[in-house]
C-alpha cells in the first residue's frame, strides 16, 4: 500500500496514477528526479479572457470596475504566449471577479434605489401632497 | 442530450427571458424620468464614466432613433456589436469556426485598444 502524494488517498503498490484524483503518483523504481516534467502541458487552451462580459459591465454598470476587468482580460494573452499558465490563469480569474463584482455593484445600487422609490420616495409624496 | 448540456440550454433561456423583459421595460418607459437608477459615479464625482447615457441609449435604440442613441452614448452601438460578436465566438461554437478571428478578438493588442478606446472616450465626454 502506498499513499497518493497529491490527495493521501491509499493507492495499491503497484498504481502509476491515483484512484481517487487520478493525479501520477512517482514509484522509486523509476528514476525520475533528474528528469522535472515541464511547466505547462504542451499545448492548454488559451484561459477566457473575459473580454465580452467587461465591455457589457463598462457600459452598463454604473461603478467603472470594468476598466480593471479589461486590464485584466488584455494580460491574459501575454502571460499565455509567455507559457506562464498559472498567471495567464490568474489574470483570467481576476478579470471574471472584476466583472461579477460590477454586475452585482450595479444590481445591488439599482434595487437599493428603486428600493428607496418605492418607500421613501413615495412617503415624502405623501407628505407633499399632504 | 447529457444534462451539463440541458442546464446551459435553461441558462440561455433564462438569461433571453430576462433581456426580452428588461428590453421591453426600456422600451416602454423613458429612463429620462422615473424608476430607473441613476448612475453613481456621476451622482458622486459629478462626471460621467464610459456608461453615462447607456440606458437613454437603450431606450432610443428600440425605438430605432440610431442617432439619438449615440448623442447619448458613443460607444453602446459598436460596443454592443462587439458583444454579439464576442458572444458568438465564445459561446455559440465561433471559436472553432472562426480561430484566427477569435485570437485575434482575445490578443493583448486588441483588447488594449479596445480599453484605449473607452478611455480617450471617458475623458472626452467630461472636456466637450
Amino acid at each position: 500500500m502506498k499513499y497518493c502524494p497529491t490527495c493521501g488517498e491509499p493507492n495499491p503498490d503497484n498504481a502509476r496514477f491515483c484512484v481517487k484524483c487520478g493525479r501520477e503518483i512517482p514509484s522509486e523504481t523509476t528514476p525520475s528526479p533528474a528528469y522535472t516534467p515541464p511547466q505547462h502541458s504542451p499545448n492548454p487552451n488559451m484561459p477566457e479572457t473575459y473580454l465580452w462580459q467587461s465591455i457589457v459591465v463598462t457600459i452598463l454598470c454604473c461603478l467603472p470596475l470594468g476598466i480593471p476587468a479589461i486590464v485584466y482580460a488584455a494580460q491574459v494573452e501575454k502571460y499565455y504566449l509567455q507559457g506562464n499558465i498559472d498567471a495567464a490563469n490568474r489574470a483570467s480569474r481576476n478579470a471574471k471577479n472584476f466583472c461579477i463584482a460590477s454586475l452585482v455593484s450595479g444590481l445591488a445600487i439599482a434595487i437599493i434605489y428603486v428600493i428607496y422609490l418605492a418607500t421613501v420616495g413615495s412617503l415624502l409624496g405623501l407628505f407633499a401632497v399632504a | 442530450m447529457s444534462p451539463a448540456r440541458l442546464s446551459n440550454y435553461k441558462k440561455a433561456s433564462l438569461i433571453i427571458i430576462c433581456l426580452i423583459l428588461l428590453g421591453g421595460v426600456y422600451f416602454i418607459f423613458n429612463p429620462e424620468k422615473g424608476f430607473f437608477p441613476p448612475c453613481l459615479f456621476y451622482r458622486v464625482t459629478g462626471f460621467q464614466c464610459p456608461g453615462c447615457g447607456s440606458q437613454r441609449a437603450i431606450h432610443s435604440l428600440l425605438h430605432l432613433r440610431i442617432g439619438e442613441a449615440f448623442c447619448y452614448n458613443l460607444l453602446l452601438i459598436p460596443a454592443l456589436l462587439l458583444v454579439f460578436l464576442l458572444v458568438y465566438l465564445t459561446c455559440f461554437g465561433g471559436k472553432k469556426r472562426a480561430p484566427q478571428l477569435y485570437r485575434k478578438l482575445s490578443g493583448r493588442k486588441f483588447i488594449l485598444s479596445v480599453l484605449f478606446i473607452i478611455i480617450i472616450y471617458w475623458i472626452a465626454r467630461n472636456i466637450f
